[in-house]
């Protein structure tokens, strides 16, 4: 895992904030999270440039299991394509991150939502028989 | 920007173009009022404008927004080709024409395109032949064209119905299926207004306001048995494509179409086969989850606008959760209890 920071997929990537819950939708997947707890509080951090590597190992020196639980949803985020390495410099952090992130939940929630994907799934335009002059179903 | 979304907006222009010229060579054939914004529609032939009796109300003053419908295939002979658009999305489409302040939808199935502009307020339907047109369109004609014409004057069309009791309201929002139509019909047989069972423009400057977007409203034949309509003259009219009678409020209950509605809360209305309908809280990313997705499957246009607008919405409005008893009286009578306790 990269030591750089990250920064989130834009313009693909929208992000909109209701309080304690952060919600991201990909426009090119039409997959949409909702991210809490420990998740949300993630997020942030790596957003405001600290290193998700170096993150996720204070995390892991506080307690080993949940930094595993980090490492799996920072794993997602690259999956899903919500963020992408950026160019800024990393941000340094102190121990206090790491548990304050532990304490922000019991769990990594990654609650995802795949309702509009068939804008892209089901998309009329995909499965076209170019030869036809006009697109048609195939 | 990539070769396809040039040959697009290139298209696009070409296509408003014409709109532009064949707009000032014939007159308009129909005019009305959408929300405070006159609009006027010329076809080639005519297709449409049978479609427009009795959804909206009349011209109130000079036309700012024109559509040109062709149905001539004119198209055929400008449109990018087939092979150039292979992997483009409905989402491709609203990116690459909002990148020019353009609004545009391409419904492949039918190889029908349409195309606004936000600035000149000059929109151009280009349909294939006049019996091209998508199942939905007689219920709901021109509504990409209505849904821009309602963000270039920065309000936004939802899919969600309403009720109201002495100008305060409430949205009912959720995905087909969840009950909005049927509470809608139970709510305004009992005495409460509405401005819509389907669709609903909404400003959200200072006091969020709902407004009409189409008057009609539909329901399957065992919704309307639910809250004791039978069939009669007033109603039966042909079933729309999902075999759901569409028919106008006024004539089941003349005092129920209001023109404007405050709105005060969003319902998400479920099924529950209880005897008493109750309300619990609904955070702000299940109105989201409510309004979004199927306001931005149903409606073409600047996807990212409208979710970032049901955003906006969710974060400043209350949300609960409906669940709905069985008797329509009774429904109605507790959201008229919960529209009169806001404030």
């Amino acid at each position: 895992m990269s030591t750089a920071s990250v920064e989130l997929n834009t313009p693909d990537v929208i992000q909109e904030d209701f309080g304690d819950d952060m919600v991201l939708l990909n426009l090119r997947s039409g997959e949409y999270f909702n991210f809490s707890e420990r998740s949300r509080a993630f997020i942030d951090a790596i957003l405001k440039g600290v290193s998700p590597a170096e993150l996720i190992g204070s995390i892991a020196e506080v307690n080993n299991d949940v930094g595993k639980e980090a490492e799996n949803f920072y794993t997602l985020l690259e999956k899903h394509a919500l963020i992408r390495p950026a160019s800024t410099p990393v941000v340094p952090h102190d121990a206090t991150l790491a548990t304050s992130i532990l304490a922000a939940g019991a769990t990594f929630p990654f609650d995802f939502y795949d309702d509009l994907s068939d804008l892209i799934a089901a998309d009329p335009i995909h499965d076209v028989a170019p030869e036809a002059g006009w697109p048609v179903r195939a | 920007m990539n070769s396809v979304a040039r040959a697009v907006q290139n298209f696009a222009r070409l296509a408003l173009n014409f709109a532009q010229h064949q707009l000032s060579a014939q007159p308009m054939q129909k005019t009305f009022c959408v929300a405070g914004q006159n609009i006027g529609i010329t076809e080639s032939e005519r297709v449409a404008l049978d479609w427009l009796d009795g959804q909206f109300t009349p011209q109130t003053g000079p036309v700012k927004n024109r559509i040109y419908a062709d149905y001539s295939n004119w198209a055929s002979n400008f449109a990018p080709a087939s092979a150039v658009l292979v992997g483009m999305s409905e989402l491709h489409v609203d990116e690459y024409l909002a990148a020019v302040n353009l609004r545009g939808s391409f419904y492949g199935p039918l190889n029908r395109w349409e195309f606004f502009d936000p600035e000149s307020r000059i929109g151009i339907r280009l349909q294939t032949h006049p019996s091209a047109y998508p199942e939905w369109e007689p219920t709901a004609p021109f509504a990409n064209f209505l849904n821009w014409i309602m963000m270039a004057d920065g309000k936004t069309v939802l899919h969600a119905a309403t009720l109201g009791l002495k100008g305060k309201g409430v949205l009912i929002a959720g995905p087909g299926g969840s009950g909005k139509s049927g509470t809608t019909l139970a709510g305004i047989l009992h005495g409460l207004s509405t401005v819509g069972d389907d669709y609903v423009v909404v400003d959200t400057a200072e006091k969020m306001t709902a407004y009409p977007f189409f008057h009609k409203i539909k329901q399957d034949v065992s919704g309307l048995s639910r809250v004791g309509l039978t069939l009669n003259s007033d109603v039966t009219v042909p079933l729309n494509w999902q075999n759901k009678y569409v028919f106008d409020v006024r004539k089941i209950a003349p005092d129920a179409a209001v023109d404007r509605l405050n709105v005060i809360a969003v319902l998400l209305p479920e099924i529950t086969n209880r005897s008493n309908t109750t309300f619990s809280p609904a955070s702000a990313f299940e109105i989201l989850q409510a309004l979004a997705p199927s306001t931005m499957k149903q409606l073409g246009g600047d996807r990212r606008a409208t979710f970032r607008t049901c955003a906006e919405i969710s974060r400043n409005i209350s949300g609960y959760h409906l669940h709905l008893g069985t008797n329509p009286a009774e429904i109605s009578a507790r959201i008229s209890e919960f529209i009169g306790k806001a404030k």
